[in-house]
């Protein structure tokens, strides 16, 4: 029992540990000790109420009149990593190792005019960068060339990776005269085929604009430059008509993909066969149900997805869906109703490397400040964080970010881990090295915190 | 054989970056929750508040002291404020202002007894522990609130 009544009227109340997060759900007379009716900053990992790590900038934006819309890493095919940043204007990378503040730290790579305000969806398939944000065009980029590539080779005029040419636009997309450049909302990838969904495409012929908001569109298999189901069998695109809502966002866990719609989720799975790769299934198609209604709430980590419907917070697996809401759902809904701009969603394994914190965060834009709000997936617990002056502007996503060398406060080490050099932990000057192996040469970073 | 790399980086370390744009002047970067930089962050300040306690109900408790387990991660300015209500319905509060830990981070745990500068008698206590923006890094591990409620069994 948390509190401890004698018969004389002493008494104790203890509060500790595991933390149960922030609880609205019930009368604050009537939560759990380990629960918080309000908290604020404070993160609740292994046990400890702890005051949440600074929020640091760690690099400038290249492009001043254009945010940050998303950022990534991929491997290429020669197994060298590239961190790009997405701006509305442009492609950019980081210049390399040991960036600091002091100096910009990004390539301009160049590439199509993205739409502003938009997060970007981005899919890395055989060492080549993929992304789009509901624009009429697919881009790409192989780590390699020294700009994005947005054309196709087999769609003379299209400005997209993803490209019907002039031959079979009138047949693909009646009406058009191609060539057709073809874009989306929302990027995934199965079966070794491209997929996007919510789909705009452009008649560069015409320059005019349709509109696919309930389309699922597939490039061949193992061809992500093939679009064109005239050309290629495999190649091809969904229609859902048959049910009240668009798409709203697309996940794909192990052979199981998931097209997800304002009211209700379309399972598809992989056939096997060249004319009919998937087959859908609707889990349910009624005007009202659980869906996915803001566009980017959705986040994956592995088996586990994660999404917003209208009157919960779900985490999903290949064959669960599970309420997380929980405790803290009825603030949270009330923030996003709040929202000022897009919130988006996203998942990071860990804080830093070797520092792992496996949280789900839906980061909400609030007219001054953002709140994020963490569901830390190990505890099962919620726990917003505000960051004053700024606004989230796309996903968050951990990437690599080499050495850097402005980093220096020294480590917190659990009390398990032996501290080399001086023999107590923490201590000044970033002498320890048993809390982070992993770093591997050159020092820059200091050991990670407890 | 592939073509040259077009740049690159090493995989020496990762964060987790979040593209933002200042709320005033709109200038934009790329920003983490970053715990290689610490536990104290100079613009947010933090705020938890604990359940409301009723001790027992109906019944007027009085808090003498407040026992706090933490981890020292430098020192931090804290303040553990106490909230209650008195029969006339008007809400009350008291503060206890704390330093904690040491200038040379020892990441023990360390305990302190704290009392009331004032005193903290009324139903519905409730604590809220306050960490100004750049007041120092704060790990709580435990806190227990000590005092004495009247038990006499009403007629």
């Amino acid at each position: 029992m948390p509190i401890h009544l004698n018969n004389d009227g002493y008494f104790e109340i203890e509060y500790a540990g595991p933390y149960a997060g922030l609880h609205v759900q019930l009368p604050e007379t009537l939560i759990p000790e380990n629960a918080s009716p309000s908290t604020n900053n404070f993160m609740f990992r292994n046990g400890e109420l702890r005051s949440r790590p600074k929020f640091q900038l760690e690099f400038i934006n290249p492009d001043r009149k254009n945010p940050g819309i998303g950022t990534f890493s991929f491997l290429d095919v020669n197994s060298v990593w590239h961190t790009v940043l997405f701006t509305a204007s442009a492609l950019w990378q980081l210049k390399g190792n040991a960036q600091t503040l002091a100096a910009q730290p990004w390539n301009y790579l160049g590439g199509p005019t993205l739409v502003e305000g938009n997060p970007v969806a981005y899919q890395a398939f055989a060492n080549v960068l993929y992304y789009t944000n509901g624009g009429p065009q697919l881009v790409s980029w192989d780590g390699l060339t020294q700009i994005p590539t947005f054309a196709n080779a087999g769609a003379p005029g299209a400005t997209s990776v993803a490209a019907i040419p002039i031959a079979d636009a009138p047949t693909v997309v009646p009406g058009s005269t191609g060539p057709l450049s073809i874009g989306a909302l929302y990027l995934g990838e199965l079966n070794n085929q491209i997929l996007l969904a919510n789909v705009t495409v452009l008649d560069n012929g015409t320059g005019a604009t349709f509109q696919f908001p309930q389309r699922l569109w597939w490039s061949a298999n193992g061809l992500p430059a093939q679009w064109d189901p005239l050309a290629n069998s495999s190649a091809g695109f969904n229609d859902f008509l048959d049910v009240p809502d668009v798409l709203t966002g697309l996940m794909t866990i192990g052979v199981q993909g998931f097209l997800f719609r304002s009211n209700g989720i379309t399972q598809f799975s992989v056939t096997g066969r060249t004319l009919t790769p998937f087959q859908f299934d609707h889990l349910w198609a009624s005007t009202h149900g659980i869906g996915n209604v803001l566009p980017w709430s959705i986040a994956q980590y592995g088996p586990s997805g994660f999404f917003a419907s209208t009157e919960q917070i779900y985490r999903m697996s290949v064959n669960s869906f599970e309420p997380i809401g929980g405790t803290a759902r009825d603030a949270i809904f009330a923030d996003l109703a709040a929202a000022s701009d897009t919130p988006v969603g996203s998942f990071i394994p860990s804080l830093g490397l070797g520092y792992n914190y496996l949280l789900y965060t839906i980061s909400i834009p609030l007219g001054t400040f953002t709140r994020h709000y963490q569901f830390a997936q190990e505890e099962n617990n919620w726990a917003p964080w505000d960051t004053q002056g700024l606004l989230i502007m796309g996903r968050p996503e951990t990437v690599w970010t080499g050495q850097l060398p402005s980093f220096g406060i020294p480590g917190v080490f659990p009390p398990s881990v032996s501290v080399g050099g001086s023999g107590t932990s923490g201590g000044s000057g970033g002498t320890g090295g048993g809390g982070a192996p992993a770093h591997g040469g050159g020092g820059g970073r200091p050991p990670n915190k407890l | 054989m592939s073509a040259l790399s077009n740049g690159g980086i090493s995989q020496l370390a990762n964060v987790a970056l979040m593209p933002m744009q200042d709320a005033i002047t709109g200038t934009c970067g790329l920003y983490a929750f970053d715990p290689l930089f610490g536990f104290n962050d100079p613009v947010n300040a933090s705020t938890h508040s604990y359940k409301v306690e009723e001790v027992m109900h109906g019944r007027t408790p009085t808090v003498t002291r407040l026992l706090v387990t933490y981890r020292d991660l430098g020192i931090v300015k804290v303040t553990f404020a106490f909230t209650f209500t008195d029969d006339s319905g008007a809400t009350q509060s008291s503060l206890i202002e704390a330093t904690l830990g040491n200038a040379q981070q020892t990441n023990k745990l360390i305990t302190r007894i704290l009392f009331p500068n004032s005193a903290i008698t009324g139903q519905n206590i409730q604590l809220t522990v306050n960490r100004a923006a750049n007041a120092g890094s704060l790990s709580i591990v435990k806190i227990t609130i000590c005092g004495k409620v009247e038990k006499q069994e009403y007629a």
